[in-house]
């Protein structure tokens, strides 16, 4: 038996370092980086709009908001910078959402992948996805910097831990959102299963594990407590270390098995 | 002497119960066109994207050159695939938003061509398909042959030792097929490999050096069309005449013909003399034997003293024919090979 599980251990061992071998060998930072500068180009007209949206949807709340300014520059950015949660899901699911799928579907996989070897192509794209939630995330740290300077003559170092903290949260929808559009041949199929399961399937799942953390979208709710430590929501009392624990726990499964179903998948 | 630059080896693909390809062993030599023929369904787009690396094989290996002479397995070299090779697959697409330029600019990047050297290809490849006054039009505007098109320059845009071209005149009009052909006319000039499938049989006869015949998976022929032609029990040669055979006595010729020449055709019930008043001339079917050639000449111009201006081997039906041939046979082995199974 022992020696059974050591068998089993060994092939386990043998396999990984062939599977790291050629990765390695595949792996080029060159076009890894042409990738990523070309998906990023590629969506060029999405980004234009995420700016857009981006600084109509700020500009209004803060200025909104500055007529009447809070007390506190924390209660400011709870106001600002708390509302662009739900939004989130639905930017990367615009981003990430078919991003895999469509090479097959569309049948582009059969002229990128003579080309280039398919962990550069994931690790490019995944990169320029990843890039769009950093951009989103940027506009209101930017926004808020000039706004709490304006208005209180000060940036509260909260704005970036929540800077780090959605971006971590963004992160965790892209992850979820490329195992899917690895896993489906659709892009639109991946797109609307990846949401229903985010909205509806981990929030079920949550439910039925009787504690708000083990869904991604509780952490829109959990990300108050960053400028309010005391904040409750209501039933439970929030503690952001379980959330960040549970990001990663979606995040770093969902992207390796992404990557893995990704590069062994049939054009 | 000829050097191996792709090599299959025991090759095999299976999807669930069915065999795509199976133990497939064949070798590519440098500089040579070699033509993949086969039915729909034989294997030959699997073949081609195995050695792609778009599929993986169940089992067997592919082997490609490594640029010093030697064979290395493609997985192990993926750069020597992706830059000593061009491949058109398929129906190609592209990011339809995307124009010709910048398409084939990001993949002479992926490729690592030199950045001084891109705009220099991208212009060489678009005026071989003549796409060049469309370089900065939409590729969603573009109608399916100019998409082909675009497929063939993004194969050839790094100017690759080894182009792999599976059915590049599909969707095409006859004339961009000619144009189609003259391109591979062209790489074959420039001492290009070619490793090419096709359905249309012509195109292959007039720019293949070798010929490679596949169905349900298995390789069924491979050699030169010269050597596969000696290998067919029936073969045509085709008679012109001065002029046209009165139209009453065309049917008693060809009987006295085909009772002559009985000996050196086919031990068939089919009559080995067909006369068509288009050439005019008779289509004469025989055993492939350069001896009854011979003594079928001699029977039209001495004993029959027929007026002949024409007499050769008809070859633009030669591969249609051989390849129908070879296929029935290989379908009724298969066929005979699974009553054996059952029983």
């Amino acid at each position: 038996m022992k020696l059974n599980i050591l068998k089993i251990i060994n092939l386990r061992g043998d396999k990984l370092m062939a599977l790291n071998l050629e990765m390695k060998r595949n792996l080029s930072m060159n076009q890894i980086f042409v990738i990523y500068k070309f998906e990023l180009f590629l969506h060029r007209k999405r980004y234009y709009l995420m700016l857009i949206l981006g600084l109509v949807m700020y500009n209004l709340t803060a200025i909104i908001l500055a007529f009447s300014p809070p007390p506190d520059v924390k209660l400011f950015m709870a106001s600002t910078v708390g509302q662009i949660g739900s939004l989130l899901v639905f930017l990367t699911l615009f981003f990430a959402g078919g991003v895999l799928a469509d090479e097959f579907d569309k049948g582009t996989a059969l002229t990128n992948f003579t080309k280039t070897g398919r962990d550069n192509f994931f690790i490019g794209k995944s990169l320029a996805v990843f890039t769009s939630v950093l951009i989103w995330n940027g506009i209101p740290l930017f926004e808020n910097i000039i706004f709490s300077l304006a208005l209180y003559q000060q940036v509260p170092l909260e704005l970036f831990s929540w800077f780090v903290f959605y971006c971590l949260v963004g992160g965790t929808y892209v992850a979820i959102y490329l195992l899917f559009s690895a896993i489906f041949r659709s892009g639109t199929q991946a797109m609307v299963m990846a949401f229903f399961f985010i909205m509806a399937g981990a929030t079920a799942f949550g439910i039925l594990l009787g504690a708000p953390y083990y869904f991604p979208i509780y952490a829109e709710i959990a990300v108050i407590q960053i400028f309010d430590p005391s904040a409750v929501d209501g039933v439970f009392i929030i503690d952001l270390s379980y959330v960040i624990i549970m990001l990663l726990a979606y995040l770093i499964p969902c992207l390796v098995l992404a990557y893995l179903r990704f590069r062994t998948r049939d054009v | 002497m000829t050097q191996t630059v792709v090599k299959f080896s025991e090759l095999k693909k299976k999807y669930h119960d069915l065999i795509a390809v199976n133990d497939l062993n064949l070798e590519i030599y440098q500089g040579e066109v070699l033509g993949f023929v086969g039915p729909n369904g034989a294997g030959k787009t699997t073949t081609m994207k195995m050695l792609g690396g778009l599929i993986k094989p169940t089992s067997g290996q592919i082997e490609i050159t490594n640029g010093n002479g030697s064979l290395a397995k493609a997985r192990e070299v993926p750069s020597e695939l992706y830059r000593r090779f061009g491949f058109l697959i398929d129906i190609p697409a592209f990011y339809g938003h995307v124009t010709p330029r910048k398409i084939l600019g990001y993949y002479c990047r992926l490729l690592g061509v030199p950045k001084e050297k891109i705009e220099k290809q991208i212009e060489w490849a678009l005026k071989i398909v003549k796409l060049t006054r469309w370089k900065n039009k939409k590729i969603k505007e573009f109608s399916k042959g100019m998409k082909q098109r675009l497929g063939l320059a993004q194969a050839i845009v790094h100017e690759p030792d080894v182009a792999v071209l599976d059915e590049p005149q599909t969707g095409l009009d006859p004339a961009a097929r000619i144009q189609v052909r003259k391109i591979m006319k062209k790489l074959k000039d420039l001492g290009k490999t070619i490793f090419l499938s096709s359905h249309m049989l012509y195109e292959i006869s007039e720019i293949c050096d070798r010929i490679a015949i596949i169905n349900r998976g298995e390789l069924i022929a491979v050699d030169k069309l010269v050597n596969l032609e000696q290998k067919m029990t029936k073969q045509e040669i085709g008679v012109e005449l001065l002029e046209p055979i009165n139209p009453n006595n065309v049917n008693k010729l060809v009987k006295e013909i085909s009772e002559k020449i009985k000996a050196f055709s086919e031990n068939d019930d089919k009559i080995p003399v067909v006369y068509d008043e288009n050439i005019p001339g008779f289509h004469i079917y025989y055993d492939g034997k350069p001896s009854s050639r011979k003594n079928i000449h001699k029977i039209l111009t001495s004993d029959l003293k027929l007026p002949i201006i024409g007499f050769s081997r008809v070859r633009t039906s030669r591969l249609e024919e051989l390849y129908i041939e070879l296929v029935e046979n290989n379908e009724i082995k298969y066929t005979q090979n699974n009553k054996l199974k059952r029983r």
